[in-house]
């Protein structure tokens, strides 16, 4: 086992560890390059640089005077772009996502995938032309932002790369001068707790800029009091805790992103070389890359430096959460923090447990026989879960398929020492699954050189890993793992199915048969996903073949529409009920008649499909009702051909009430006549609604004579409450002669009139006429109640016929004694009970026990 | 109530709460949050203002037509999934955008973010200035541990008036959402035409259910029925007698709340003040189902006894008497505002009502037409009430309640009718007749009348019901047993597959899992599901159901919204603002 590469830095190690030799199609210099690589061991992308070109080193080499090559980490070509060297670039980098954002200074944006093909096509920044001062002079991609410094030293943000919309963060005062370099701060680790930007300032010092806050400079650093001269680069660990700032004079601070604390600080000494990188390896060091040289600071001063052996110049370097990929021409490296289990058990001449359980291990297999012991030994220690323990960690932290093996036979032979439930098996087996899948995807052919602790991060963090695999289209790898880790399948499947789709060798039903052939294994696929991607192809007629698969109804409405299927859509819309998808099916055919009816040679057509809408009931109430709501010609051309009158009608009626103005509703109100004319199920409406209007012209005609502008709109009984209280009793009559009022209803109107006006005795020689009144003595007897008229409403009650009602009432308006009479009178004796619980008056009490005892009760 | 039921649905309150938060503290700093009117109530239910605002939001506004001025960059819009909202909000971006005012827009759909929203965003050219779209799950909101609603007050309008198959998607996702948090429910079932079409709706989403229901551990509710309210127009028609009913006809109850005139409670205040009733209080947890007639006697008796509470104070002698004591006074002076307050509210509601001569009249007309006396009289009434100019509110539930117990008016008297609400009311009324109309709720006689039967079948009048200590359902409505309860009594007695069920609209459906027996409690927990509104005085009687001694499951309701005799009628009238210009009057 290789201790021989390990570098102490204090008292922990460094090793690098030989990942892949690359195989670069030409082993140019990497310094001819800009390279941007994604974390997670992700693919690097490369363009010559223009300087390089003009000095004409590459002479003969087409590939990269023309191209943006993409790469995976062993070097294998996975992309190229044809490129556009007379345009000024900015800057590329890789969003968490694995997208390649490319940033030119003119604002135009490209985001491709690992191939190199475009994801979408986003609009410049700022138009076309850009302003002047909006020139983008450096940008940063972070996480899955984009942020960039405009030449007017504004700091902007795009947080969605599907509308590529520029929002202001800050900016910097242009007196200023430009910054030197910037790093955004994610608000977990930030000072502010929200996203900050700092930024060198040219004449020394940071500052810090947060959206819509006034912009902080620090002279020195908060907490410290450490004076900060010109910062030249700034480094932020990839988890975002730490940063490292490299001044002026190779002076390199170290500290915590929220300036809590000052970690280190080291002078670099090297002010010779150029400083190229300023990168961190993991969260324990931060190495500077010059030249041939890379150099690592450690906490508490303490330095190394590590040297590569390359033939051709250039390194690059990218951090990773727990260390750092360096990349050559010749090949790519891994540099960590030795893992400490893995120090403590092949440290030479070790005694820690788990060096022990392994030595113990080795003499076992080698039959030597002093295993014993040393098990006996940790096991009196207690030491033996550590050695375990400590032995797994070792395994999953190891590269060396070998040393694995090795590490986990040796913990697997401790276990069986331990006492039964004290060690969780499932970890052993866990970690087993995970090694086989690490083991797997750093082959060469897939070189992605996760370590243990970024699968973990990659697996918590939605699956990470799987959805690379599918970038790079290692559908069967993504599957196997999948299966391993008991994740679903389907969409590996549907992404397998669209990258098939391209294939060109299967006609339609060839290609439908082989792709349902293979998802039929896995239910809940989305065929309707697979169905659009083989539209996007051209290829309408498989995309109808492999809908029918489609099991979920209302996935298949929007991609019928999209095919301009409306009827299969309209059909599959309403089995599914959702209304979601039957109001979509209703907008999509008015948005296409509307359209159709724009053309000047528009002739409707017989059974278009606005008239199929209209043929099935579900679909046209929820017609009608989005009718409503957008478009009131859509509305009343809909009822027309439903022949449906009355709503037609009715909403005419309803509009008229909306308008205030009197012409407007009158005239509204005639064509709602019309309209009722024609429903001849019920004639009450058109009776009513011409009624109605003969009425409002006889209101105009009584202004005049009422002075009462009130009285325009009215009903006809307020009509002629109205002509009733300004004395016009003739006016009043003959309205009602020609709206039909019965005398009956005449007489109501008459006793509210008199009610409201106090016409106390009017209402008096109402009931005590020698006619009994056509309706009734209830409605004066109620009215009187109501209006306190208590002697009166006596008089009105007595003249009710119901006895139950005159002895209800009379208690109500306290009238007991002549309650009583009336119960004794119609012999209704509980009820005196009751009265002679609620009378205090003792006259009444008097004649209700006389009664009672008379009548023996 | 025992602990496990009293926080049985609590859980919905609290995912959709944490997804508020969620939603809030995932933008940082200050934010501007826009409700759709229609969400206020619910949401209000959901999570306090105070709670709003320490998450960071700065202003509640509601959505309206017109602009919204917004004083922060972030602007959160709650809204219910329909064109009109989405037109407001498109106007106010539009607006802004105009202005060149910068916000950061975040739009969630409550229950469900819609394709057709976010079409109708990009047909605004606004799409592009959302931050996000998304949904909160809301559906059933617990109103109390045994009442849950969707609180979706225009439900019944949008089955009866404009069929909107809308709602029987929501509520079928609404039991969908109850069976992923409580288990899968064995048997649904349901009468009527929308009780069918969320029954088939759910069963096509079980089966198309990626969290699958089976894999819930356990299996609360062992079924549900659902009761399509067209099934049952009477009730909701009726003047209920329980305490809780009464003071929702009288105050209106929305969201749990009532607002109450301080001279009500004899309180010196010059605003509204607002009562929150629920199991909270424990006074109106005792008395809130009751029959009125029984409530003014317990009420003074509590009073009494806070009274004899407060006055035993001097006489304690002890320390350990004296500690005792100060338990009790604890408990008297808590209970003693909720009496109060109980017994201001019962005056008032007996001066409107049961004392009220005038109430008493309309009660009398109701009672005739349930009884099915003839019509004669009772046409009498009715239309002497129109002569008087009663509310026509009023009118138009005497009628409805005469023409849906016998299958419409004679064709003389619909007209006859008809005319008179117009002429009396004015010509605009047309509209609410027309909706009428629409809604089965008043029409032309046609057929057979079934309501005898009906009565007869159903044990639906119970005269000598006992108000005081019920022994019947009907003691919530004075004798008049709800028919929709008693169609619930039936299906558990004889089942609903014989003539009278099925002389009631609409279909029998249902759905049965055939999944092996979860664990059942010994009582099994039927959920009633009523589909266009429930009134609280049904509530109230199947509470009493499962206070029984002889119950052999226990009910828990849900609902659309809860309805009262007014609202129902208000649901399907038509408000028009009659008003003219002055000037346009020449």
């Amino acid at each position: 086992m290789a201790t021989l590469n390990w570098t102490d830095l204090g008292d922990v190690f460094y090793r690098q560890m030989h990942l892949y030799d690359m195989k670069w199609e030409q082993d140019l210099a990497l310094e001819y390059f800009h390279i941007a690589a994604a974390k997670f061991g992700g693919p690097i992308a490369r363009i010559m640089k223009p300087k390089s070109l003009i000095l004409g080193i590459p002479k003969n080499n087409q590939l990269f005077r023309e191209y943006l090559t993409i790469n995976d980490s062993a070097g294998k070509l996975k992309g190229k772009v044809i490129w556009d060297f007379n345009k000024k670039f900015v800057g590329m980098g890789w969003t968490n996502d694995e997208i390649l954002v490319i940033i030119f200074a003119d604002g135009e944006i490209k985001l491709l995938d690992i191939h190199g093909e475009n994801i979408s096509f986003p609009p410049p920044l700022f138009g076309t032309p850009p302003p002047k001062e909006k020139e983008i002079i450096s940008v940063e991609i972070f996480e899955n932002m984009l942020i960039f410094l405009t030449a007017d030293n504004y700091f902007y943000y795009v947080r969605n790369f599907t509308s590529c919309k520029p929002e202001v963060i800050n900016n910097i005062d242009k007196r200023r001068g430009r910054p030197t370099c910037f790093k955004a701060i994610p608000p977990n680790h930030s000072f502010s707790s929200n996203l900050d930007i700092l930024c060198g300032d040219p004449n020394g010092g940071l500052n810090l800029i947060q959206e819509s806050k006034e912009v902080k400079f620090f002279s020195k650093i908060p907490f410290t009091n450490e004076e900060i001269s010109r910062v030249e680069n700034i480094a932020l660990s990839v988890t975002g805790e730490y940063l490292a700032l490299l001044l002026e004079g190779s002076v390199v601070v170290v500290l915590e992103a929220n300036f809590s604390r000052i970690l280190t600080r080291i002078d670099a000494r090297l002010a010779l070389t150029e400083i190229k990188q300023l990168v961190w390896c993991g969260t324990d060091a931060v190495c500077v890359v010059c030249g041939d040289y890379i150099g690592i600071l450690g906490p508490d001063n303490t330095t190394a430096h590590m040297d590569i052996d390359k033939k051709k110049e250039g390194v690059f370097c990218v951090p990773e959460i727990d260390g750092m990929r360096v990349i050559t021409t010749e090949k790519c490296e891994f540099w960590e923090k030795v893992d400490e289990a893995l120090q403590m058990t092949l440290s030479i001449g070790s005694l820690s447990a788990p060096a022990l359980l392994l030595t113990a291990n080795e003499s076992y297999l080698e039959n030597s026989g002093s295993s014993g012991e040393s098990i006996r030994s940790l096991q009196q220690n207690e030491q033996l879960l550590e050695a375990v323990e400590k032995l797994l960690q070792a395994a999953s932290a190891e590269f060396d398929v070998d040393s694995q093996e090795k590490l986990l036979k040796a913990a697997a032979f401790g276990k069986t020492f331990l006492p039964p439930g004290i060690f969780e098996s499932n970890k052993l087996v866990e970690i087993v699954r995970n090694l086989k899948v690490l083991n797997n995807i750093r082959k060469d052919w897939v070189a992605r050189p996760l370590t243990y602790r970024q699968l973990i991060y990659t697996r918590t963090n939605g699956e990470l890993l799987i959805k690379r695999l599918l970038d790079s289209r290692y559908h069967f790898l993504a599957i196997q793992i999948s299966k391993l880790w008991k994740l679903r399948v389907d969409e590996i499947y549907v992404h397998w199915a669209c990258v098939k789709l391209t294939d060109q060798k299967y006609n339609d039903s060839q290609m439908c048969d082989l792709i349902c052939e293979k998802l039929n294994s896995c239910k809940s696929v989305k065929y309707t996903d697979i169905a659009r991607k083989a539209l996007d192809y051209g290829r309408r007629e498989l995309a109808i073949k492999l809908l029918e698969n489609e099991p979920a109804i209302s996935r298949k409405v929007p991609l019928l529409l999209y095919m301009k299927e409306y009827e299969r859509a309209l059909d599959k819309a309403i089995e599914s009920s959702d209304p979601d998808d039957i109001y979509l099916v209703i907008m999509r055919i008015h948005e296409e008649d509307t359209i159709a009816s724009e053309r000047p040679d528009y002739v409707p057509a017989e059974n278009n499909s606005v008239q199929k809408v209209l043929q099935k009931p579900i679909a046209r109430e929820m017609f009608l009702s989005y009718a409503r709501q957008v478009d009131e010609k859509l509305l009343r051309n809909a009822f027309k051909e439903l022949k449906r009158f009355q709503d037609a009608g009715n909403f005419t009626i309803e509009k008229a009430y909306k308008s205030n103005l009197l012409k407007n509703r009158v005239e509204l109100l005639a064509i709602a006549k019309d309209l009722y004319s024609k429903y001849d199920k019920d004639p009450l409406y058109e009776a009513a609604t011409k009624e109605h209007i003969t009425l409002i012209t006889q209101q105009k005609r009584l202004i005049k004579e009422t002075q009462d502008r009130g009285i325009v709109d009215c009903s006809i009984c307020d009509t002629i409450i109205r002509l009733l209280k300004h004395g016009q009793d003739q006016n009043a009559e003959k309205i009602a002669k020609q709206f039909n009022i019965s005398d009956k209803k005449m007489c109501y109107l008459k006793l509210r009139v008199k009610a409201s006006t106090n016409d106390w005795a009017g209402i008096e020689s109402m009931f005590k006429q020698k006619k009994a009144p056509s309706i009734g003595f209830r409605p004066f007897a109620n009215i009187l109640v109501q209006k306190g008229q208590l002697e009166l409403a006596e008089a009105a009650i007595l003249k009710v016929p119901e006895v139950d009602y005159q002895i209800t009432m009379l208690q109500f308006i306290e009238s007991y004694l002549k309650a009583a009479e009336v119960a004794v009178k119609a012999k209704m004796f509980d009820v005196l009970n009751e009265i002679a619980q609620k009378t205090t008056d003792s006259a009444v009490r008097d004649y209700i026990d006389t009664v009672m005892s008379g009548s023996g009760r | 109530m025992d602990g496990e039921s009293t926080a049985r649905f609590q859980s919905l309150r609290e995912i959709a709460r944490q997804r508020i938060l969620e939603i809030l503290d995932m933008i940082q700093g200050q934010k501007f949050l826009a409700i759709d009117p229609s969400l206020v109530g619910p949401l209000s239910l959901i999570i306090e203002m105070s709670v709003l605002k320490e998450h960071g939001v700065s202003k509640v506004s509601q959505i309206v037509e017109k602009e919204i001025e917004f004083d922060c960059r972030d602007v959160i819009y709650i809204c219910r999934p329909t064109i009109q909202m989405m037109q407001f909000i498109s106007g106010h971006v539009k607006k802004c955008n105009e202005h060149r005012e910068e916000h950061r827009y975040h739009l969630y759909m409550c229950p469900r973010s819609t394709t057709v929203c976010e079409k109708i965003l990009i047909s605004n050219n606004v799409m592009i200035d959302f931050d996000s779209i998304d949904q909160i799950n809301l559906f059933l909101i617990p109103l109390e541990n045994d009442l849950l609603s969707m609180q979706m007050d225009k439900s019944f309008r949008e089955i009866v008036l404009e069929r909107d198959f809308s709602i029987y998607h929501y509520i079928a996702r609404a039991i969908l959402q109850l069976e992923h948090n409580y288990g899968p429910i064995q048997i649904k079932e349901g009468k009527g035409f929308a009780s069918g079409q969320v029954l088939r709706i759910l069963k096509m989403l079980e089966e198309d259910d990626p969290e699958h229901i089976n894999e819930v551990p356990i299996s609360v509710i062992q079924s549900a029925v659902l009761i399509d309210r067209e099934i049952d127009m009477i009730t909701p028609l009726c003047t209920p007698l329980t305490y809780e009913a009464l003071i929702d006809e009288v105050f209106g109850i929305a969201n749990n709340i009532i607002k109450v005139n301080p001279r009500v409670l004899e309180n010196d205040s010059d605003r509204q003040i607002q009562i929150s009733l629920t199991s909270a209080d424990n006074i109106f947890q005792e008395i809130r189902d009751l029959n009125f007639c029984v409530l003014k006697p317990l009420l003074i008796e509590k009073l009494e006894y806070i009274d004899n509470t407060y006055k035993e104070k001097d006489q304690q002698k002890s320390v350990e008497e004296l500690s005792k004591y100060m338990k009790k006074f604890k408990q008297a002076h808590k209970e003693a505002s909720f009496v109060q307050n109980h017994l201001h509210l019962a005056i008032h509601i007996t001066n409107e009502t049961v004392k009220n001569p005038f109430f008493n009249q309309n009660l009398d007309i109701e009672h005739s037409i349930i009884m099915g006396d003839s019509d004669s009289q009772i046409l009498e009434n009715i239309e002497r009430l129109i002569g008087m100019g009663e509310d026509i509110n009023t009118v138009l539930r005497l009628l409805c309640l005469l023409s849906v117990t016998q299958n419409g008016l004679k064709n003389k008297f619909f007209d006859f009718f008809r005319k008179e609400i117009l002429q009396t009311y004015g010509f605009e009324h047309i509209l609410t007749l027309s909706n009428l109309e629409k809604a089965g709720l008043l029409k032309k006689q046609e057929g057979k009348n079934n309501w005898s039967n009906l009565v007869k079948a159903f044990k639906l009048i119970k005269e000598d019901v006992n108000q005081r200590i019920p022994d019947d359902i009907a003691y919530a409505y004075a004798g008049y047993a709800p028919l929709s309860l008693r169609l619930i009594e039936n299906l558990y007695i004889s089942g609903w597959n014989n003539d009278v069920v099925r002389s009631l609209p609409g279909d029998y459906s249902a759905i049965r899992l055939n999944t092996e027996d979860k664990k059942q409690a010994d009582k099994p927990l039927v959920l009633l599901f009523f589909v266009g509104g429930v009134t609280f005085a049904e509530v109230a009687a199947i509470r009493y159901l499962n206070r029984r001694p002889d119950a052999k499951r226990e009910f828990v309701i849900a609902t659309t919204h809860l309805i009262n005799s007014k609202s129902f009628i208000d649901a399907v009238s038509e408000k028009i603002q009659n008003e003219i210009e002055r000037s346009s009057i020449e």
